[in-house]
């Protein structure tokens, strides 16, 4: 057996229609993750929790060809830490890791402790990662809400190297994102916000059970000085083939003084931004009017966290 | 109200618990026979085509393939246990033809060697079809006369009935409520999925079966008829089971008739399980229903008539469709005395996966109907619910007029006075109302209520079978021999309770068989919520033949008179002599062992169909808040009170309140197949949305104890009613919160903002 590998023997592939992969590689350090990425071009994958890509390959809506999953799991990738002047969050941390941190408890981050609480189930916030949420690119993602409006900056590595990709120019699709077929998502930096600063997330799920995918999800953040507003940010998930910023809403606010009626006609403005679809969990109408509403409420809510 | 209680009433543990726990219970997927073949089925993409050629020619070429059946050859099932009662109904229980009705209809399997070479062989295989015009909606479908689904049309089922007058019924009323309601596509969603079997067909002519059924009786005659065997030679053994809920009320769609077709092709044993996928689009579920019902009351709440008209969809087979259609008339004119009742129900076939028993039958759907007419009665009338509802529900003594049978158990006043109780029924449903008035919230709380009635039983229906033979051992021991098929509801320790007390033998001794037809007489099975009951009759009739016997060797050992003598933790003893007593285990050996001249083993058996379908009623309080801006429903708690006659064994009665409320709260608000020209949407658990453990809101069990007289020990049902009437009382909550009335099932965040928006 080569170093890094591990070969899935002829009865385990018999056995589960999850694991009818050629190879399962568990390189130990990311420029051989990188290495087997570029040998086998669109046939391999990473996999870091899984929770994506294995109910995938199930069947449920099968990805071909793949026949190589790479596990991120030895690179190193789980940590959080607030240095000089950006957090740093590695791209295998779990989101139950996120949502136990008490990094974003405070005003400007609380859109991501947020995020973390509403994903899935416990269960699966143990195994699935930032990263796995990113990089499938779904539009319902919900960690990607929160990062988008912290103006976070993606890390890839590949055979060139690193280069830095801006959340914004992150999502190119329905799980098709900047990456490149042999590159790792490695971190993720959120640089700091000012203490005047509030964010929050919320999540409309078709039923209300815990584990429904998300109907609309919203993030915002707004930075304010004495009821006058800075900057703003509001991100709207599941209504667009990606997640996406509202920047005519964001700009209505921006330096405009918070009131009811302004947050109101910035939510409404946010909802002529998407262009939902009608699909098995809703209907596009409803999909606006409740974009207004999130909206709302969550500028709501960012703006009593600011400052706290 | 008992003497002793030395095992009824008492939550005892469950006999399978420990095996079940650790892991060593064996389920239908964990059987595995020597040299077992594997197979799998070809469904139709077509909701509604011919099969004009199956060509299989390449498929049986591949090494390790070793038999393939076709719907040309293999039948069928599509009636229930009703037509084995003649022989010409039983010949129209069996179809064979070239049409495929559904998307996910069988049409072939194949068996190899392993489940590889079969997908490999499946992959081979050609099937060519003529597509035939498809019909999704049962109200085309009665119109649509030249696209006949079946070739008696598409008209499954036809029924009107009468009781009273109801043209003078609403004459008489001062207020009439008229409303159309419409129920979903549920599914069962049981945690074993439906369905796995393995059918072995021996040399000598002798078919075993492996299934999880509930009625392994029934699928005994069943698979009998479809394969052409005599009953003797067929025997159908149901390993431990995860959850049926009525979807396993006869055989699966596709399932074990096809693995015994391909078994005797074989000579070997034939494993066929279907994925979660497959039992979500290929094995039966609820019917859906269109319920038109006009209901009249007088000026003081007194209901003066009901008019219903129903629409069931039985999708492309049927079974069930008219015991289901039966239930809903059974259960809607029994629940009040409405004098003037009309009822017409139509169940129609369409090309989607087939309905079937699902817990309440036709009930929920009824129930759904009824019960939000009656919270609008109240409204219109400023009346409250409660008031209205003990008005007019049929009390005890009274005949029901569709069974006409007595009411001589009845306990649904004290399910509504003690529901009332524990959930704060008053206080919440004046201080939410007056807190939605005097402010603009957009959280607003509302408390509903509703009841039901549900038949114990389907002994006035159906051939409704139980038997039981209970047996000594030289040791004291007993075994405890029935065919009650336990799906995880514990109907097997309830009856080995029943066992018990009637020998009085402590529990610890009985020992319930295995359920299988070979060693166990025959029994209806377990539907109808009524294993408790039905099977507790027979348990307990031949568990007094057996005390008889036991007697009658110790008024000779004794020598005391037979009145005189008394049972207790296993000793015979004399009332007023308590030291002249004998161990029942001495008295046994003696008479089985020691003595050779008598070597009698005491056995006691009996069989028979229960004397009643004792009706079993309960009221829920649901608690909801509602946002009024997302339409988004939280079900705050529910307070479930059911009169069970008698709880043999509580904590299990709770179990099924409980599991109740959570079906009922998922029909209610989360589940229902989607379906979109003939294919469903949400065929696996993220898009089917079952209620997790973390969604589940605190339900209160309460159990009210009405002592049925006809019962063992005066027990009557619990199983299905308990789901039957939540999603009543959840609209209905709904409506108090918000005023919205919501008609159609399960009601999304979407229709109750609409409803608000139209307000
Ligand atoms: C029951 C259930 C409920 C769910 N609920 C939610 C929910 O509420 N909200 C939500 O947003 N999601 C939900 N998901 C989806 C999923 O859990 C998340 O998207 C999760 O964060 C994915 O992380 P993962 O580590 O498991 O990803 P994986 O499945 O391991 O990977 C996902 C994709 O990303 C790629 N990938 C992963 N890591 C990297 C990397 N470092 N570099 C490059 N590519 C990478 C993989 O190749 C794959 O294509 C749910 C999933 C399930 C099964």
């Amino acid at each position: 057996m080569k170093k890094g590998k591990l070969r899935v023997n002829e009865r385990r592939k018999t056995m589960s229609v999850y694991f009818q992969i050629e190879e399962y590689h568990r390189p130990r350090d990311l420029a051989q993750a990188v290495d087997i990425l570029s040998g086998f071009g669109n046939r391999a994958r990473v996999i870091a929790g899984g929770t994506d890509i294995l109910p995938r390959r199930a069947g449920v809506k099968k990805i071909d060809n793949i026949n190589h999953l790479v596990d991120i799991s030895r690179l190193g990738l789980d940590y959080l830490k607030r240095e000089g002047d950006h957090i740093f969050m590695g791209a295998g941390t779990t989101i139950n890791t996120i949502g136990a941190s008490p990094l974003f408890l405070s005003g400007p981050y609380g859109a991501l402790s947020d995020a973390a609480g509403a994903h899935s189930t416990s269960t699966i916030r143990n195994r699935a990662t930032v990263g796995g949420n990113l990089c499938n690119a779904s539009p319902c993602a919900d960690l990607a809400l929160p990062l988008l409006v912290l103006d976070a900056i993606l890390v890839a590595a590949g055979p060139e190297g690193k280069r830095h990709i801006p959340i914004e120019n992150f999502f190119k699709g329905v799980n098709y994102t900047a990456l490149n077929n042999e590159e790792v998502l490695v971190e993720i930096r959120i640089p700091l916000c000012s203490e005047k600063t509030g964010s929050s997330f919320l999540k409309l799920r078709r039923h209300q059970t815990a584990i429904d995918m998300a109907v609309v999800n919203v993030a915002t953040s707004l930075n304010c000085r004495e009821n006058r507003c800075e900057a703003a940010g509001i991100a709207l998930g599941s209504v667009a083939p990606v997640p996406f910023r509202a920047k005519k809403a964001e700009s209505m606010l921006a330096g405009a003084k918070l009131s009811k009626g302004i947050i109101e006609k910035a939510a409404v403005a946010a909802a002529g931004e998407a262009r939902p679809i009608d699909d098995v969990r809703s209907t596009s109408a409803y999909r606006k009017k409740m974009i207004a509403v999130l909206v709302r409420r969550s500028l709501e809510s960012s703006m009593r966290r600011c400052g706290q | 109200m008992f003497e002793s209680h030395i095992a009824v009433g008492k939550s005892l543990e469950r006999i399978d618990g420990v095996e079940k726990v650790t892991g060593s219970a064996k389920y239908a997927t964990d059987i595995r026979l020597e040299n077992m073949l594997h197979a799998k089925l070809i469904r139709s993409p077509h909701a509604h085509a011919k099969v004009k050629r199956i060509d299989t020619s390449s498929a049986e070429k591949l090494p390790g393939v070793r038999a393939v059946a076709t719907i040309l050859e293999v039948p069928k099932v599509i009636e229930y246990w009703f037509s084995l009662r003649t022989e010409k109904k039983k010949k129209q229980m069996f179809l064979r033809d070239n049409v495929v009705r559904f998307m996910g209809d069988p049409v072939l399997a194949i068996a190899a060697d392993d489940q590889q070479t079969v997908d490999k062989a499946l992959s081979l295989v050609k099937v060519e079809y003529e597509p035939l015009p498809a019909i999704y909606d049962p109200f085309m479908a009665m119109e649509e006369t030249d696209v006949k689904i079946h070739s008696r049309g598409n008209i499954a089922f036809k029924v009107n009935k009468d009781y009273g007058d109801i043209q003078e019924g609403l004459k008489k009323a001062d207020i009439i409520i008229e409303n159309t309601y419409r129920t979903s596509k549920q599914k069962h969603a049981a945690l074993e999925p439906f369905g796995t079997c393995v059918a072995l067909y021996q040399s000598n002519g002798k078919l075993t079966v492996y299934s999880s059924t509930q009625l392994p009786h029934w699928s005994r005659h069943y698979l009998a008829g479809a394969l052409d065997l005599p009953l003797n030679r067929v025997r159908v053994i149901k390993p431990h089971t995860g959850g049926s809920f009525g979807g396993r009320c006869g055989l699966i769609h596709g399932l074990e008739v096809m693995c015994s077709w391909l078994s005797r092709q074989t000579g070997r044993p034939v494993r066929m399980s279907f994925t979660r996928e497959e039992d979500f689009i290929g094995t039966e579920t609820r019917h859906p229903m269109t319920i038109r019902m006009k209901t009249g009351a007088t000026r003081d709440g007194i209901l003066t008539a009901t008019d219903v008209d129903i629409v069931s969809d039985v999708g492309g087979y049927g079974t069930h469709y008219i015991g289901v259609i039966a239930d809903c008339l059974s259960t809607g004119v029994g629940l009040y005395k409405t004098p003037n009742y009309s009822f017409s129900a139509r169940a129609v076939f369409t090309n989607k996966s087939p309905c079937g028993a699902l817990r309440g039958y036709g009930n929920p759907q009824m129930n759904f109907a009824q019960e939000s007419q009656m919270d609008i009665i109240a409204e219109k009338l400023r009346m409250d619910p409660l008031e209205l509802r003990l008005k007019n529900y049929r009390e005890l003594g009274e005949i029901d007029p569709v069974l006409n049978e007595k009411i001589l158990s009845n306990g649904l006043r004290e399910c509504l006075e003690k529901g009332a109780e524990l959930s704060g029924w008053e206080k919440k449903r004046h201080q939410w109302k007056r807190y939605q008035r005097s402010v603009k919230a957009t959280r607003n709380r509302g408390i509903g209520l509703s009841i039901m009635l549900h038949g114990t039983g389907a002994g006035k229906a159906l051939p409704d079978p139980a038997s039981a033979t209970v047996m000594i051992n030289a040791d004291g021991s007993v075994n405890l021999i029935t065919a009650a098929a336990d799906e995880g509801q514990g109907n097997r320790t309830v009856l080995a309770q029943i066992a018990s007390e009637t020998l009085g033998i402590e529990f610890e001794k009985i020992s319930v068989s295995e359920t299988d037809t070979e060693t166990t007489p025959i029994d209806c099975g377990t539907h109808g919520s009524r294993q408790a009951y039905s099977g507790g009759l027979a348990v307990q009739a031949a568990a007094t033949e057996a005390r008889n016997q036991i007697f009658a060797y110790a008024v000779k050992e004794l020598g005391a008179a037979e009145d005189q003598l008394r049972i207790k933790d296993g000793v015979i003893f004399e009332i007023n002599n308590p030291d002249n007593k004998i161990l029942i285990s001495d008295l046994m050996r003696k008479t089985q062992i020691e003595d050779m001249n008598v070597c009698e083993q005491v056995i006691g058996s009996a069989a028979g169909v229960a004397p009643a379908m004792p009706g079993y009623y309960g009221a829920v309080f649901a608690e909801v808040e509602v946002d009024t801006e997302t339409g988004e429903v939280k079900v705050l708690k529910l307070t479930n009170a059911f009169d069970v006659g008698r709880a043999i064994n509580p904590d299990l009665v709770k179990g099924q309140i409980i599991g109740g409320g959570v079906m009922g709260i998922g029909f209610a608000l989360t589940e229902g197949l989607l379906i979109e020209d003939g294919r469903i949407l949400n065929s696996n658990f993220s898009d089917y949305r079952l209620l997790r453990a973390c969604d589940v809101p605190e339900i209160v069990p309460i159990i009210v104890e009405s002592d049925e007289p006809t019962g063992p020990f005066g027990a009557k049902g619990i199983g299905e009613g308990c789901m039957v009437n939540v999603a009543s009382a959840i609209s209905n909550a709904i409506y108090h919160a918000t005023g919205v009335r919501l008609t159609d099932l399960c009601m999304t965040p979407e229709a109750i903002l609409k409803g608000l928006e139209e307000r």
